[in-house]
């Protein structure tokens, strides 16, 4: 039986060939997931702001883009770096923006518990943020790129549950850098698999 | 003056002195003076806490005091608050004193000083004042930390309608600083160089979230900020009331009111307190709280209820007797006993609540979903009603409810239950009424009734029986019966008088009957009269009639142009001689007919009168088809004859008659008029209905003119709608026609009759054929009695010489035939034996007896003498002469016509032609006998004419006796 018609070996068996078409279904497939939660990233940036009342949803508002329990904005330089390193970085901060968007829920339940739909949209950013960090944690080793292992969540949530703590304004303020840092890392690394994929951009 | 300087030194030492030990004594410490002053902040809620001692106080001693306490704000020279705080104070008791702050704490530094007076009656002596404590400092700014900017109080939970006064503390003075209030910048009032404030007044809810206040450095990136929950104030519970349904369960409820907005933030609670038992429970919902009745029978109950948030408390009470709370649960078991024709038993039972109470009932009894009947009953604890007064098969709804009979609170809800009275029979007889149609010597009666109504059938009416009785003939009797829910039926009955009975029947029984009498007489024929009909209907009024009247009967027709006229009547009393007609089916523009009957006691009902009239009129729809006629120079005539007014949407009270002419002037007899179109026409007007023909006059010849004849009534006259076009002829025509017609005819008759008169004068004068036996010419020689003059008989000639002439028409010739015909000789040889015409023959020639009748297909023969028969045989010899005779020679001698014979006479002594003498044999037979004259004989021209298979146009047929053959 020819290997073209063979369909009993084992796909991973012959690795000069397989893993090929699977990692680019696999960079395919998580692209794909990162174009879509970048939409709803957006979607649940606007419902956030909705929520808050002004200054939120005033263009001139800008609190100052501080690191949230150490997870910074993708720096400027992020394009310039290899592949693997930016889906390093990605699925690094991919990781730590679940526990973010807890405690932003469990704040905004607590400040407003009628606000259904957001509090669903937070609940699931959490999840989907997860899910995509999976995916290029996958897409990483698949490339045979080491991957970093995740920060412990408890960690990450008691430092901003304690930025929290400072009041309301700050709670709000961190929810909205908080949501507008999942915002941009999804889209970072829709980018990023954006280059992977071919025909994408070099 | 020394003396004077003396006393003054001494009196200013004397007041030194006692100033001095003023002071001596204000130094020290009085007995009960405030001590151990110490403060602290509680920064959540602005407030300072003081707590103190009072000095020397003994252990067992109380005494009532007074603390006058002053707060300052940034130094001390700056006293924003003086309070005097009385309290008993016991032997080394610590006391406590709390403040509010309008203004944060971390705004600004406050000083806090005390002092303390008796004001208790056993010690009057020590009514006054004891020094001021020493100032005690508040500044909360040194605690905040080394952040550039504060902004104060932290995230402060206010009513709506509160003023708010809010600072930021900033760590840099060169530092320009902004406050906004939901993006609204707002104006503060400086207190130090690092310190502003803002007062908010009547603050307003905004969201659920809170008002957003922020401060932000100008030249810089850092924002710090807060939020202002602003609450809905807490409205009192409105309608608490409670009450028990089992005497174990008191169920409270009330109307919480308005949400506050906040229900995280803020929320409230409600507690419910009953003094009398001093219990106390915290309700889990908000408008409603269930309470156990206490087993030991309490009767009265005062309740406290108390709603309350972080903000603000609200309190409504109640106090009541138990037994007159009492809101009883719903009947049950509700049946219906001996359910008869009017009558029907209701039971029911009710929860118990002790035997103590009595519960008032209240039963409701719906017929046709309206009320008809209430009772109210006295129930322990089963209830039992009848009910009277119904009407058979129908269906009831009743329903019960209770409450307290003693001390009404609130009825139970209802228990409702259907019921079905029991059929009884029909109690009313139906309303009859019938229409008689004389139909070749019989009387067709369609007999309508009425449905009855459900009080009357007092049940399903099943049937209707009808019972015809012969009045001639009381024996005859006949029984229809007409199954239900027909309401009519037809009987067919000669010219006799019958008796007709009605009943309708259910299950249960029959109805009475109705009577009517049908009778082949069909009275008197009345005259029609009008009546005006309005929208109510139409009021028909009649003459009374004398004699024996049980009462009358108005009939008429619903849809009197439908063919099913849905017939109705109205049966009225004796003594009533008016009505009004009324009916949803009247519709405007319809022409309704009323016949009022008159009915005897014997229940035969005679036509008194008949109405018509429409329940309004309307303008008539439509103009009558108008035929023109009699169209003169000067006139014409219009005439509608089958133009029904009967039909109209109104009474037609006659025509306008409208003509348009060029000259546009109207004669005597019209008017003019002007169309909505503008158009001037002149206007006839026939006041007659039943004039349908009108004769237009005084016209001019030769003009164009159109005309319109509309109906009119009461309420306008028919649409103006195209007008027929007619041009009248000119004044000569119909006088020229008159006087040529009849010159054309005697022409056409003199000129038949010239035609005929000569052709009369043709046959006797000079015919085509002159006939000698006919001709006058021997009625002349007769005359003259000249006996040897006769006529030649042709059996008096010998023929010797037949001439065939071959003639050829125009059409169809052969190429090859020669272009002109040439007569062929048959040479007749004489048979002495077979002569036996007289001797001398006398044979005249006629070259006209050579005529062209073998253009028709006739057939001739050869007038031979005798052996004709022979010579015919001779002739067959001839395949070419067979064939011609075959063909042509079907007919007989005697058959043919004389007429129809066409013979060649040629003369027996004639030359031949000069273009045939070669032609002709040789030796031709010399005739021996009558050489003078040549014998005239005729022959068929088919006999003569060419074999159309035959090419040669001469040839020579030499007629032989018997045996012998042509060559």
């Amino acid at each position: 039986m020819s290997r073209r018609e063979g369909s009993l070996e084992d796909p991973q068996a012959d690795s000069s060939i397989s893993p090929l078409p699977h990692l680019e279904a696999k960079i395919h497939q998580t692209h794909s997931l990162a174009r879509l939660l970048t939409k709803y990233a957006e979607q649940l940036l606007q419902e956030y702001v909705q929520h808050q009342g002004d200054p939120f949803g005033l263009p001139g508002f800008s609190p100052p883009r501080l690191p949230v329990a150490g997870l910074s904005a993708p720096a400027p330089g992020h394009a310039g770096l290899p592949a693997a390193e930016r889906l390093q970085l990605d699925a690094g901060a991919l990781s730590l923006l679940p526990p973010l968007l807890d405690v932003v829920r469990r704040h905004q339940a607590e400040l407003n518990p009628r606000a259904l739909r957001l509090l669903r949209r937070l609940e699931d950013a959490a999840r989907q943020a997860r899910a995509l960090g999976a995916a290029v944690e996958a897409v990483l080793a698949a490339l045979g790129a080491e991957t970093r292992g995740p920060r412990p969540e408890p960690a990450v949530a008691a430092a901003a549950a304690a930025a929290t703590d400072a009041g309301v304004f700050p709670a709000k303020v961190l929810g909205l850098r908080v949501c507008g840092l999942y915002r941009e890392w999804v889209s970072r690394t829709e980018g990023d698999l954006g280059q992977l994929v071919p025909g994408g951009p070099a | 003056m020394a003396l004077f300087s003396v006393f003054q030194t001494t009196f200013l030492l004397a007041l030194l002195s006692l100033r001095t030990h003023q002071s001596e004594v204000l130094s020290e410490p009085l007995p009960w003076a405030p001590e151990s002053l110490k403060v602290s902040i509680n920064s959540t809620h602005q407030c300072l806490h003081l707590q103190w001692s009072v000095h020397n106080l003994a252990y067992h001693q109380e005494l009532k005091m007074v603390f006058q306490i002053e707060i300052s704000r940034i130094k001390t020279s700056n006293v924003i608050w003086v309070e005097n705080y009385s309290t008993t104070v016991k032997g080394n008791q610590v006391l406590h004193w709390s403040w509010e702050s309008k203004l944060p704490l971390e705004c600004a530094k406050h000083f806090i000083r005390m002092r303390s007076a008796v004001d208790d009656a056993t010690t009057p002596e020590q009514r006054f004042w004891s020094n001021w404590s020493s100032w005690e400092e508040v500044d909360v700014q040194n605690s905040l930390g080394h952040e550039p900017l504060f902004v104060f109080p932290k995230d402060k939970l206010v009513e709506e309608g509160s003023n708010v006064t809010i600072c930021y503390v900033s760590r840099s003075q060169q530092n320009n600083i902004s406050c906004y209030l939901e993006g609204v910048r707002m104006q503060g009032q400086q207190l130090d160089p690092n310190v502003s404030m803002f007062n908010l007044y009547d603050v307003a809810f905004i969201r659920e979230t809170g008002t957003n206040i922020y401060c932000k450095v100008d030249r810089g990136d850092d924002i710090k900020g807060i939020v202002l929950f602003v609450s809905k104030i807490l409205e009192e519970p409105k309608d608490f009331s409670c009450e028990t349904r089992d005497f174990q369960t008191l169920s409270c409820t009330w109307d919480p009111g308005r949400d506050t907005g906040l229900l995280k933030q803020l929320p409230q609670s409600y507690t419910l307190f009953e003094s009398f038992s001093g219990k106390k429970i915290l309700c889990k919902h908000k408008s409603w709280c269930n309470w156990q009745v206490a087993p030991e029978s309490q009767e009265m109950y005062n309740f406290t209820l108390t709603a309350e948030n972080y903000l603000r408390k609200r309190s409504v009470h109640i106090l009541f007797n138990l037994a007159h709370r009492v809101h009883p649960m719903a009947p049950f078991n509700v049946l219906f006993n001996d359910v008869s024709v009017t009558n029907a038993t209701i039971t029911w039972k009710v929860h118990s609540t002790g035997n103590y109470y009595t519960l008032l009932c209240q039963v409701e009894l719906y017929g046709e979903g309206k009320v008809i009947q209430k009772h109210n009953v006295s129930v322990k604890v089963n209830g039992e009603l009848v009910l009277s007064g119904l009407q058979p098969d129908t269906e009831y709804s009743a329903q019960v409810r209770c409450a307290n009979a003693n001390h009404f609170w609130k009825w139970s809800e209802w228990t409702r239950q259907n019921f079905t009275t029991v059929e009884a029979a029909p109690s009313e007889a139906p309303d009859i009424w019938r229409n008689v149609k004389s139909v070749q010597g019989y009387c067709v009666v369609t007999l309508f009734w009425k449905p009855l109504t459900r009080l009357q059938a007092n049940g399903e009416i099943l049937f209707y029986n009808i019972v015809v009785k012969d009045l001639d003939r009381p024996s005859g009797l006949q029984l229809l019966s007409v199954p239900a829910p027909a309401n009519r039926t037809e009987l067919t009955l000669d010219q006799r008088s019958y008796q007709i009975h009605v009943t309708a029947n259910n299950s249960v029984g029959t109805s009475p009957a109705s009577v009517l009498v049908v009778s082949g007489d069909p009275g008197d024929e009345v005259e029609e009269e009008r009546v005006k009909g309005t929208e109510g209907g139409f009021s028909l009024s009649w003459k009374p009639q004398l004699g024996n009247i049980t009462g009358y009967v108005v009939e008429w027709c619903d849809r009197p142009r439908d063919p099913p006229c849905d017939l109705q009547w109205k049966h009225l009393g004796p003594n009533t001689t008016s009505t009004v007609i009324s009916s949803d089916a009247f519709r405007p523009g319809v022409r309704y007919n009323f016949r009022i009957y008159g009915i005897s006691t014997e229940m035969v009902p005679h036509l008194l009168e008949k109405k018509t009239g429409y329940s309004q009129e309307l303008a008539p729809s439509d103009n009558p088809r108008v035929v023109m006629s009699n169209l003169t120079s000067h006139s014409f005539t219009l005439s509608w004859k089958d133009y029904s007014t009967e039909s109209q949407p109104s009474f037609i009270r006659g025509y306008h008659v409208y003509l348009k002419s060029k000259a546009g002037q109207c004669h005597p007899g019209s008017e003019k008029a002007v169309l909505s179109d503008d158009s001037v026409c002149c206007k006839y007007k026939i006041d007659d209905p039943k004039q349908k023909t009108f004769v237009v006059g005084n016209l001019q010849p030769e003009s164009f003119y159109e005309f319109l004849v509309t109906p009119y009534s009461a309420v306008g006259e028919g649409p103006h709608g195209a007008f027929t076009k007619v041009t009248t002829p000119d004044e000569y025509s119909p006088m020229l026609i008159r006087i040529i017609l009849p010159m054309i005819f005697c022409i056409l008759l003199i000129m038949i009759l010239c035609y005929l008169k000569s052709q009369w004068m043709k046959e006797k004068c000079y015919p085509d054929i002159p006939d000698p036996y006919k001709s006058s010419v021997l009625s002349l020689i007769k005359s003259k009695e000249n006996p040897r003059l006769t006529i030649m008989n042709i059996k008096d000639c010998v023929p010797d010489t037949i001439e065939v002439v071959n003639k050829h028409e125009g059409t169809g010739k052969s190429p090859t035939e020669p272009e002109a015909a040439k007569p062929t000789y048959l040479y007749l040889l004489p048979a002495e034996e077979s002569y036996s015409g007289p001797g001398p023959c006398i044979c005249f020639e006629n070259f006209t007896y050579n005529q062209a009748a073998s253009d028709s297909a006739s057939c001739g023969h050869v007038p031979v003498p005798t052996k004709a028969p022979s010579q015919l045989g001779l002739l067959t010899s001839s395949e070419n002469l067979l064939t011609a005779l075959e063909k042509n020679c079907m007919n007989s001698l005697e058959e043919i016509p004389a007429g129809e014979s066409s013979l060649n006479y040629v003369s027996q002594v004639a030359s031949p032609m000069s273009g045939e003498k070669s032609s002709l044999p040789t030796n031709p037979p010399q005739p021996e006998l009558c050489s003078e004259y040549k014998m005239q004989m005729a022959i068929p021209l088919g006999l003569a004419a060419p074999s159309s298979s035959g090419s040669s146009s001469l040839s020579s047929i030499t007629l032989l006796d018997e045996g012998e053959h042509y060559h």
